[in-house]
């Protein structure tokens, strides 16, 4: 009997050894990030857990859009992006897009669009891709529909290069063409043929528009991205870049860094790469995206989401995912020298970064 | 409040005691009572009599289970939803299902659906947990970690109830003399019940779109001597509502399934030292899945439409020697499984895929006066184009009385086990979620309990208080990545926890009373990936800290009542405990008064009694109260 209570004495203590806390971002590093930005999270599928996160003076605030609504965001926050000092936001499951204030981050309209993906403007207008085989055309004002035009089928990435919105349609990995719109007529003007299942696309502002293909190992091992380019001042010839699974643009626009997350599925690990490739030369660039070994190190193993250059200090962002927990998020100067790592973002899969 | 009340009843226990004087499990079961918690078996053993799902107004099997101590039923939206079984947080893979003897399978997805039984025709529904005590039940279910028995009955009985959200149950049964029954049962649910959907600060009061459910089961039984043979089919005709998703309640998701069964079973006992048994099944299922999005395009390639054929093939045979020698009983049995699994379905990745499972077990049990103990290895050997697998199972368990006399019996009962499950056809071939290189998922389970049951001035009681500890490894998990999800064998978690039940009769003059309370302490955790601090260690997603319920039974000559309640304290849907994921603490209430004639039966039922708001899966709400009118005529 005394071996019983003893072990039932041991069983509850290791009930009462278990504590349960709230999630706490713990930082690591010594760099102070001097960026602004607003962090979009997509969120897990099915849970309504996209929002927002500002991130400002090195610290995190997360959920603003519910601090300031008082309601969620949704389910799949897919994209986000300033324009004219207002953020645009198109949530993929709940079916909308919605404009915020910048400052408050108050909704301030909202317009239902049928499984809306991601986001490009011109200043003038906000364009919107679809699942529904269109890109719609709506108003930065009101977000009313002022046209609409059929492209393939699961359309994915916007950029707009000179006076063209060009779309990836992913025809959910079976497709192979990004459409070209001409922006004055807003119409469909060609189809340009790409690898399989496009999805990213990346504007350069050098009259080319960088597309991210993805394929699968014949066993589903493992997953392949490559990278092309099609030159829109060239009758729209694409050419094949590198193998990468993620790009941003340098703060110069001299560079485009590429980052290779490459998953081994049996074992859910990951390998990933950094890399700068020089637009000029057309060629890798000897130079390291990152300068210190030991950020060079952390990174390599990681399951990266999200990869952005703040355009006005170079300092890099780049977010991790586990699809079921907050990412963690990597800052560091524009060389790779020092940094700071947030062991939690505030959501699940932070998948982009805009800054003010 | 509930729990204080659970408690007090089960601290109370101590002073009473009941007469059960032998060790088989049956001697509980001849019994007045209806609610059954057995104090006799080695291993945690619980049942629901036909009388008690009636008191209670329970129709279906889901629901009757919620009052089962030890399990947790995952419910993705009350009325016509699915509901699965998962037993001390092992997940539905590891429960198996029994039905009239016979293992109820789904090579496809590996767990049961079991909304699809209706208890109105079912004389028990039991829970084991651990090994069975029968040495003759299929080798086949010895890997689980649990296992539901359903035993259906045969009369003459026509039932019908009508309720809230259109909800119908229509059910006739009939039974020969020659050993020949039927019976068939019908139900319908508008299921678009209202519910209470909160958005950050926002309440908002919202109604299910898409939940109607239509299925027809009906059965053709002969049971004469040996012979127990069975033909049934099932048709199922369901919308599904899905997750709520926030600011978009377009849903149209839609599943049709059919299912025909032929089962026969012959068991004989040659002497008084043989018994064999033969059991075959063929079961043929057909399910049809569409998604409800339209193709975009006419060029689009994606899949909406989903297509699947299950062929299964099962036979079984065994034999059970039992040998005494004065107080000694020593029973051993050998019992040899064959499955054969096929599934046939329209996606690219899996046209046609079989596998055949060989189960052989070897199972021994021994009693000396009240001293009990059993012991079991199976081995599994499973073959599929060209990868086999194959796993060892033994159990060990044991009871012995520690105090005994007329009116009290004290007992410490104890198991230890190995079970596993293998990878379902979806896991292993399902588009790019499958991955053909998975290994079976084990669990090894400790058991340690005491058990009392007695008599006082004829107050009958039984209460058990049980400790458990699973460790589970090679937990196959599916995982979302950037591309697909994919699942491997990549998880470890722990589970562990205290179990307690009680269960009083008060056979008071024209009004006897039937009280069942359980109560569970339980934790599980995830023991994966010490690297990730996010997930090391925490709780598994809807793991409640603590649950209970109880139900009481009043039965006088004018009128019955049944009342039944549950309470389950705060969970997560994930492993990050924040305010996102958190799921309220809830209690539901139910309350059922009938009156009976000598052939009829008119009965009056309030489910959810406080109109409660809550979700066991976050975003499937559960339907809110809800009123019903049944009838049963006896002819």
């Amino acid at each position: 009997m005394k071996k019983l209570s003893l072990f039932v004495s041991i069983f509850a203590c290791l009930f009462a050894s278990c504590s349960d806390d709230d999630e706490v971002s713990v930082k690591n590093g010594d760099y102070t990030p001097k960026s602004e930005a607003v962090i979009l999270y997509e969120g897990s599928y099915g849970h309504n857990n996209s929002d927002l996160t500002e991130f400002r003076k090195g610290e995190i605030n997360a959920d603003v859009y519910y601090q300031a609504n008082g309601q969620y965001m949704g389910d799949t926050g897919q994209d986000i992006i300033e324009v004219k000092d207002t953020y645009y936001v198109s949530v993929h499951g709940s079916n909308y897009v919605c404009k915020l204030n910048e400052d408050t981050f108050k909704e301030e309209c909202r317009q239902t669009v049928n499984q809306p993906r991601y986001l490009a403007s011109d200043g003038k207008y906000l364009y919107v891709s679809t699942y529904q085989s269109k890109v719609l055309k709506l108003s930065l004002t009101d977000l009313s529909l002022q046209a609409e035009v059929g492209v393939g089928s699961y359309t994915e990435g916007l950029a707009i290069e000179g006076n063209y919105l060009l779309a990836a349609n992913s025809d959910y990995g079976y497709g192979n063409t990004v459409t070209v719109i001409d922006l004055t007529t807003f119409e469909a003007v060609q189809d340009v043929t790409v690898p399989n299942n496009p999805s990213t696309l990346l504007a350069t502002g050098t009259g080319k528009v960088l597309v991210k293909t993805t394929a699968y190992t014949s066993d589903y091992s493992s997953a392949i991205s490559t990278i092309s380019s099609i030159d829109v001042n060239n009758r729209f010839q694409v050419e094949t870049v590198e193998e990468a699974s993620h790009m941003t643009l340098s703060a110069d626009g001299k560079y485009v860094y590429f980052a290779n997350c490459v998953p081994d599925y049996p074992t859910y690990t990951y390998e990933t790469s950094f890399f700068k490739y020089d637009l000029q030369k057309k060629a890798v660039s000897s130079e390291p995206v990152f300068a210190n070994d030991t950020i060079s190190a952390k990174l390599s193993d990681i399951s990266l989401y999200l990869f952005a250059v703040n355009p006005k200090n170079g300092e890099i962002f780049v977010g991790t995912s586990d699809y079921y927990t907050n990412s963690v998020l990597y800052v560091t100067d524009r060389k790779g020298s020092s940094w700071v790592s947030y062991s939690d973002i505030g959501g699940v899969n932070a998948s982009k970064a805009i800054f003010d | 409040m509930l729990l204080l009340v659970f408690a007090a009843l089960t601290m109370g226990v101590a002073t009473d005691s009941i007469s059960t004087r032998t060790l088989s499990e049956t001697s509980v079961e001849a019994t007045a009572t209806v609610v059954r918690t057995s104090t006799t078996t080695a291993t945690p053993q619980q049942s629901l009599h036909s009388e008690a799902l009636q008191r209670l107004g329970i129709t279906e099997v889901g629901e009757a289970l919620k009052l089962m101590n030890g399990i947790s039923v995952k419910d993705y939206g009350g009325l016509g939803g699915m509901k699965t079984v998962s037993i001390r947080n092992l997940g539905a893979t590891h429960t198996g299902v029994l039905y009239d003897g016979i293992p109820v399978s789904n090579a496809q997805a590996g767990q049961i659906d079991v909304a699809r039984f209706g208890s109105q025709q079912l004389s028990e529904i039991r829970l084991g947990i651990g090994t069975s005590s029968d040495l003759l039940t299929p080798a086949a279910v010895d890997c689980y970690s649990g296992l539901i028995s359903l035993t259906s009955q045969s009369s003459n009985l026509f039932c019908a109830s009508y309720g809230s959200w259109n909800t119908l149950n229509a059910m006739t049964s009939f039974a020969w003399k020659n050993g020949l029954s039927a019976h068939t049962n019908y139900r319908h649910t508008d299921g678009n019940y209202p519910f209470t959907l909160n958005n950050g600060d926002k309440k908002l009061n919202e109604r299910r779109h898409n939940g109607r459910v239509d299925d027809l089961n009906t059965e053709l039984n002969y049971h004469k001597g040996c012979w127990q043979i069975k033909g049934a089919g099932y048709f199922n005709d369901r919308r599904l509502p899905g997750s709520v998703v926030l600011y978009n309640y377009e849903t149209h998701e839609h599943m049709r399934e059919a299912n025909g069964l032929l089962q026969a079973k012959y068991q004989r006992e040659f002497s008084r030292h043989w018994t064999l048994v033969i059991r075959t099944k063929y079961n043929h299922a057909m399910t049809h899945y569409n998604d409800g999005q339209q193709q975009p395009t006419e060029t689009a390639s994606v899949q909406h439409v989903y297509n699947y054929r299950q062929n299964e093939y099962y036979g079984s045979a065994g034999a059970m020697k039992s040998l005494e020698a004065g107080p000694i009983r020593v029973r051993f049995s050998l019992l040899y499984d064959v499955l054969l699994a096929s599934l046939h379905s329209n996606l690219s990745t899996a046209h046609s895929v079989q596998r055949t499972t060989h189960y052989g077990v070897l199972r021994t049990d021994a009693s000396y006066r009240k001293y009990q103990i059993q012991g079991g290895l199976l081995y599994t050997i499973s073959s599929e184009e060209n990868r086999n697998h194959s796993a060892w199972s033994p159990t060990i368990a044991a009871s012995v009385p520690l105090w005994s006399n007329p009116d009290h019996d004290v007992r410490l009962r104890w198991m230890s086990r190995v079970a596993f499950r293998l990878p379902t056809f979806n896991e292993t071939y399902y588009y790019v979620l499958g991955n053909h290189n998975l290994n079976p998922e084990k669990a090894r389970e400790h058991n340690i309990g005491l058990t009392y049951s007695g008599s006082l001035r004829q107050i009958r009681m039984s209460a058990t208080a049980d400790v458990y500890h699973y460790r589970v490894k090679d937990k196959l998990i599916a995982f979302p990545t950037a591309f697909a999800w994919k699942v491997g064998n990549l998880g470890e978690a722990v589970s562990q926890g205290i179990e307690v039940s009680t269960h009083i009769l008060f056979p008071v003059p024209h009004c006897p009373m039937e009280l069942s309370a359980n109560y569970q302490l339980q934790d599980t955790r995830n023991l994966d990936n010490p690297q990730n601090p996010n997930t090391y260690r925490k709780p598994l997603p809807y793991m409640p800290r603590h649950t209970a319920n109880g139900m009481l039974i009043i039965r006088t000559p004018w009128l019955n009542v049944g009342y039944s309640a549950q309470w389950t304290s705060e969970r997560y849907s994930s492993t990050m405990n924040t305010f996102r994921y958190r799921l309220e603490p809830f209690s539901e209430h139910s309350i059922s008064v009938s009156r009976n004639w000598k052939w009829l039966e008119l009965q009056a039922t309030v489910q959810n009694l406080t109109d409660e708001q809550y979700s066991l899966i976050q975003y499937y709400p559960m339907p809110g109260r809800q009123y019903r009118i049944s009838v049963r005529i006896r002819h």
